[in-house]
């Protein structure tokens, strides 16, 4: 960049109204609370359409020749359905930032909670996209290495989606106590939504039972485990974008009200 | 800049004594909505559980009852019976608070988490006695659902212990706001839940034929 340009730019900063950063705040507020809709749209496109890995279509008991067999044949919706898969899930990692900037708002000069949300939200993000990398490495050499090889990574996969619930809960708990705590009259959120996010991540907790079962509704392919995890958290998501986009809309964008008081 | 000038507590002025006209309003909602969000929507996730469970047993029903029977009616009755005493203390309590009398009704938390407490111990000493007569989660699907329901359903009382020691805190107060009983109404809400679930439990575990 030349000196031209950044003497420009900067006039361009200095000449900024409060409108204008209102502005850039607001779209940018906006963008990130789309993606979690967006994060929705491709983790059905990923894993629902191409990877089948939700609903899955190797169960647990399948012996570890059907598991070679199924991702030798479907080796490339498998690795395709992954990448949208993979996009979805980091996406969670902005949606996550919108949720925290929501609640940054009112919790004053020390946002604890909100730090909590951040780094479970983080540490989910990481270990969600990790085991897209575990079925990717399942397909990667299926039908040349021993079938037991590719069994075990889809095994992982499957054992790190569902049975590390521990950073989502925590997410979801902290963002609960973000609203339920909040003294003032007008919460970030509705506070009954605080309830409905702590039950949201109670809800995470059957996934853990992935670890201990190879069939029935405990295990990956089960009711319990898989459903009511990714059910709720799907509608946590699609409210929670729907909440903060109506924030957005009425303005409350830019006011953080402890720092501005004096 | 002043970073150590705070707002004014906006629930200053929150009336020091409880209304007791509270109870009577038409249209009162013990504790707050929300919390009966949590409540319904906790109801519906256990429904799904009670439902599988009846559906899995019907297809196995032999091998269900053969293991129902082995179940030790006398931890499934006494952890009943501890719910429910903790459930009535709890709602005695409340009933004490409302009316300011913060010394029995704090006690009376108290009881109930005592009771809750008992439930911990039965419970460590009824797993305990499965596991050594060799019923492990993997024995078969009636030890597995006995494990998995119960289990979470334990992680939902010790939740419930840390709301009553929150509870037995605010309690404790010289005075209690609006604010403070609205706390109290949600904590004893949620502990009647914990009651009602362990009921279906001990039904469908312990009694169903």
């Amino acid at each position: 960049m030349s000196t031209a340009n950044v003497a420009s730019t900067a006039t361009g900063l200095s000449g900024s109204t409060e409108a204008d950063r209102r502005s850039m705040s607001r779209n940018s507020q906006l963008l990130i609370a789309w993606c979690g809709p967006a994060m929705v749209v491709l983790f059905l496109i990923g894993s629902v359409w191409l990877a089948r890995y939700f609903p899955p279509a190797i169960h647990p008991s399948d012996s570890a020749q059907q598991v070679a067999q199924y991702y030798q044949e479907h080796a490339t919706a498998i690795r395709v359905g992954l990448v949208f898969s993979c996009l979805a899930y980091a996406l969670m990692g902005v949606w996550g930032v919108c949720m925290a900037v929501q609640t940054r708002r009112k919790e004053g000069l020390f946002p604890a909670l909100t730090y909590v949300q951040l780094t479970c939200m983080a540490a989910g993000t990481a270990q969600i996209v990790v085991n897209c990398g575990l079925w990717a490495t399942a397909a990667f050499r299926a039908g040349e290495v021993s079938p037991e090889i590719t069994q075990a990574f889809n095994d992982a996969a499957y054992i790190i989606l569902l049975g590390t619930w521990m950073p989502f809960t925590i997410w979801a708990i902290a963002l609960g106590l973000n609203i339920l705590l909040d003294k003032s009259d007008a919460p970030v959120f509705p506070r009954w939504t605080g309830y409905f996010s702590i039950w949201a991540g109670v809800c995470f907790i059957p996934g853990g039972t992935v670890w201990f079962f190879k069939e029935g509704p405990f295990s990956w392919v089960g009711v319990v485990c898989l459903w009511v995890p990714f059910v709720v958290f799907g509608i946590w998501v699609l409210y929670f974008s729907y909440l903060s986009m109506q924030n957005v809309k009425r303005g409350f964008v830019h006011e953080q009200e402890p720092a501005v008081s004096s | 800049m002043t970073m150590n000038a705070w707002p004014a507590d906006p629930f200053a002025s929150t009336p020091p004594k409880a209304p007791e006209r509270r109870l009577r309003e038409p249209g009162h909602v013990p504790g707050e909505i929300g919390i009966w969000v949590f409540i319904f929507g906790d109801l519906l996730i256990f429904a799904l559980f009670f439902g599988v469970f009846v559906y899995e047993r019907s297809r196995s029903a032999g091998l269900f009852e053969q293991a129902r029977e082995h179940m030790n009616l006398t931890f499934g009755a006494g952890n009943t019976l501890l719910l429910l005493t903790g459930s009535l203390f709890v709602a005695l309590g409340l009933n004490s608070l409302r009316h300011g009398a913060s010394g029995p009704g704090s006690r009376m938390i108290l009881v109930t988490l005592l009771c809750g407490f008992g439930f911990v111990v039965n419970k460590y000493l009824e797993y305990s006695n499965e596991i050594e007569a060799g019923h492990t989660p993997s024995t078969n699907g009636f030890f597995m659902y006995y494990f998995v329901f119960t289990g979470i359903h334990l992680l939902h009382l010790l939740l419930g212990m840390v709301a009553l020691v929150i509870m037995y805190l605010i309690a404790r107060k010289p005075a209690l706001g609006s604010r403070d009983l609205r706390n109290l109404e949600a904590g004893a809400c949620y502990w009647h839940l914990i009651d009602l679930l362990w009921i279906v439990l001990f039904a469908l575990l312990y009694l169903m034929r």
